[in-house]
């Protein structure tokens, strides 16, 4: 019955069992295949799985010997349409395989968009996110290679950001294919140029003449076939996709439509990546620059005040030595502020370093402890500090001063005025656990969860008017990572917080800090 | 022109303020204080004069303090002079390329005068 009909619309393989088919499959290209459940070695619905394992891209249309309400199960294990014998004629099959192929085609288009779509999602830059963009396109949409394109910086040629062959190019063929698209230069600066999309039956007959490199393979077997896109971001081209392909392919309009719209949302991911790393990077320049410039002045304000205090310029008043004291107070907390700024944008850039050493954790708390003593007192508030037994561990002094005072200055500024604060170390097995307990005004569940995130101020903070920022909690959660450590926070609204951070006794070591920097974007 | 048994100083730095601090302090020890403003005159200084000992500020116009430190030990008459580099940087790539120029000691900006000074001393104690 298939063979019937004056004009035959297709040429048909015979193979007689599911096995044959399954291998058939392998080695010959077909556009859709005719599938009999009862075929001796197949069982039912298997065949189904079994083919569209084989061949994932080709249609399948079932042709049963009888109605076993079997339809619905079949299209779901993967079959276009589902005939029954007796009930068809040839008109009836060539129609069912027309639409199953184009069905199928029309899924593909989908399912090529939705893998570019899930590729770009992942955060990433370009050259992170375009191999699998390449793959997914060309696999899907069966061709053979595809490259990228873009304008190179400060010049208007465009580069090849990065190709993507199919195990049947070989990695020395593509290359000469590459270097020679580029020598040729015309093809993609023109879809470039242009800003639109083309499709290329047959690259050679249309005058891209064989290079020297190329003559000596057969015209079959060269990359022939080309579709080339503009990757655009509104009217502006920012580069050309290719794919390429060595069997002859007729134009088809609606995988144009397709790549033209995968081009826009390639051209869209291009744009908001450069625009988020050039903000990125400005922010960085931002805080290192006005970090640096803040510390020339300080450096004079704080020296001055210094021989002031020290007397070295004559003596002051009561009231005026107190001042000045009030003036080197807060100094020495704009000078700290500068200090996690800086500190911050290191950490956000991905590198910082410690200075590792022997650190005496009992006498670094006693010391960070003194160091606020008087805040506390000025608030009336019991600062008191537990520290049973000495603790030795690998550790940067500076930066775990640096933790700890921020820890404590965060206590003694949200704790209200007859407070109290403590501040204990014990030791858990391989790590030391030193926690800071306040009787503060607490965090909210919600505020917890962006606590450590940078420039985050809770609520409560804000309504408070307490002065800062919100670098202190970052760089405390930077501080403790960096030294394979870690912090986390109990609190209840009116009842008070509690932060804990463990610190590992032997902590990072030196020659590891001095050859790795410590990346903690992930953490941030 | 120096006495010869005062110990000279050089101090550059281009910030008017933190020049005047380090000269009042270091002043105050009874150093004798040679000053510049920038890195080329630093190095004139230093060839002229061989002060005992430098005190340089990393980012000075035309010359920078690591340019002068890596000048200062090029130089047969100045090599052995100490060198101490002032900062307002405060990564640890600036402070060991300081020291692979060929300083002795570094001070992160902002510091204590009286801290420079301890450390001067101790240099100058060790020679």
């Amino acid at each position: 019955m298939l063979d019937e009909g004056s004009a035959r619309e297709f040429d048909f393989l015979h193979v007689a069992r599911l096995s044959d088919a399954i291998s058939r499959l392998q080695t010959t290209q077909v556009s859709c295949v005719l599938l009999d459940l009862t075929l001796p070695d197949a069982d039912g619905l298997d065949a189904v799985v079994q083919v569209r394992k084989a061949a994932p891209d080709v249609p399948i249309v079932v042709l049963n010997a009888h109605e076993d309400g079997l339809a619905i199960e079949a299209m779901r294990a993967g079959a276009q349409d589902y005939l029954v014998q007796g009930r068809v004629d040839s008109d009836l099959i060539n129609r069912s395989i027309r639409y199953a192929i184009e069905r199928k085609r029309v899924a593909q288009y989908l399912r090529a968009q939705q893998a570019v779509t899930r590729v770009l999602a992942e955060s990433g830059t370009l050259e992170f996110v375009l191999p699998d963009v390449l793959r997914a396109l060309g696999e899907i949409l069966g061709w053979e290679a595809g490259a990228l394109w873009t304008v190179a910086p400060d010049s208007d040629t465009l580069q090849c950001d990065g190709g993507w062959h199919a195990s049947s190019v070989t990695s020395s063929e593509f290359a000469v294919f590459k270097a020679n698209r580029m020598s040729s230069g015309d093809v993609p600066t023109r879809a470039w140029g242009e800003s639109e999309e083309s499709w290329v039956e047959d690259m050679l007959a249309a005058g891209g003449a064989p290079t020297a490199s190329q003559a000596d393979t057969r015209d079959d077997e060269q990359l022939r076939v080309a579709i080339w896109f503009p990757v655009l971001s509104g009217k502006n081209a920012l580069g050309v996709m290719e794919f390429y392909s060595r069997t002859t392919r007729p134009s088809e309009k609606e995988l144009i439509e397709t790549t033209v719209a995968i081009g826009r949302q390639i051209g869209q991911f291009i744009e908001r990546t450069e625009a988020e790393q050039a903000a990125e990077r400005l922010k960085d320049e931002f805080l290192a620059l006005v970090s640096h410039d803040l510390r020339t002045p300080l450096t004079s304000i704080k020296g001055f005040l210094e021989i002031l205090l020290e007397g070295h310029a004559g003596d002051f008043s009561p009231d005026a030595h107190h001042f000045l004291e009030m003036i080197a107070a807060g100094t020495a907390r704009l000078e700290r502020l500068v200090g996690d700024l800086l500190f911050v944008a290191e950490v956000e850039a991905g590198r910082f370093s410690l200075d590792i050493g022997e650190v005496d954790l009992g006498e670094l708390l006693e010391a960070c402890v003194g160091a606020v003593r008087h805040r506390a007192k000025n608030k009336k508030i019991a600062l008191t500090l537990d520290c049973g037994q000495s603790f030795k561990l690998a550790g940067d002094q500076d930066r775990l001063a640096q933790l700890f005072d921020n820890l404590l200055s965060n206590a003694i500024k949200y704790t209200p005025q007859g407070g109290s604060i403590e501040l204990r170390a014990s030791s858990e097995e391989s790590v030391a656990v030193i926690e800071l307990q306040d009787s503060g005004m607490g965090i909210s569940p919600a505020d917890q969860e962006h606590l450590f995130e940078r420039f985050f101020r809770t609520s409560r903070a804000i309504d408070g008017t307490i002065p800062g920022v919100g670098v202190g909690l970052t760089v405390v959660k930077a501080i403790a990572e960096g030294h394979h450590g870690g912090i986390s926070v109990d609190s209840k609204e009116d009842a008070g917080t509690t932060f804990r951070v463990e610190l590992p006794f032997r902590g990072p070591q030196e020659a590891e800090v001095a050859t790795t920097t410590v990346d903690t974007r992930e953490a941030a | 022109l120096t006495t010869p048994e005062r110990t000279t100083l050089l101090i550059a730095e281009d910030d008017a303020g933190i020049l005047e601090l380090i000269t009042f302090r270091l002043g105050l020890a009874e150093y004798e204080i040679l000053k510049a403003t920038n890195g080329a005159e630093a190095l004139r200084l230093a060839t002229e004069h061989v002060p005992d000992l430098a005190v340089l500020d990393i980012m000075m116009p035309e010359l920078d303090g690591l340019e002068v430190t890596r000048r200062i030990r090029a130089n047969e008459i100045t090599s052995r002079m100490p060198v101490i580099l002032l900062t307002a940087n405060v990564q640890e790539e600036d402070v060991s390329r300081g020291f692979d120029a060929g300083a002795d000691d570094y001070m992160k900006k902002p510091f204590s005068p009286q801290e420079l000074l301890s450390r001067v001393q101790a240099i100058l104690g060790r020679r």
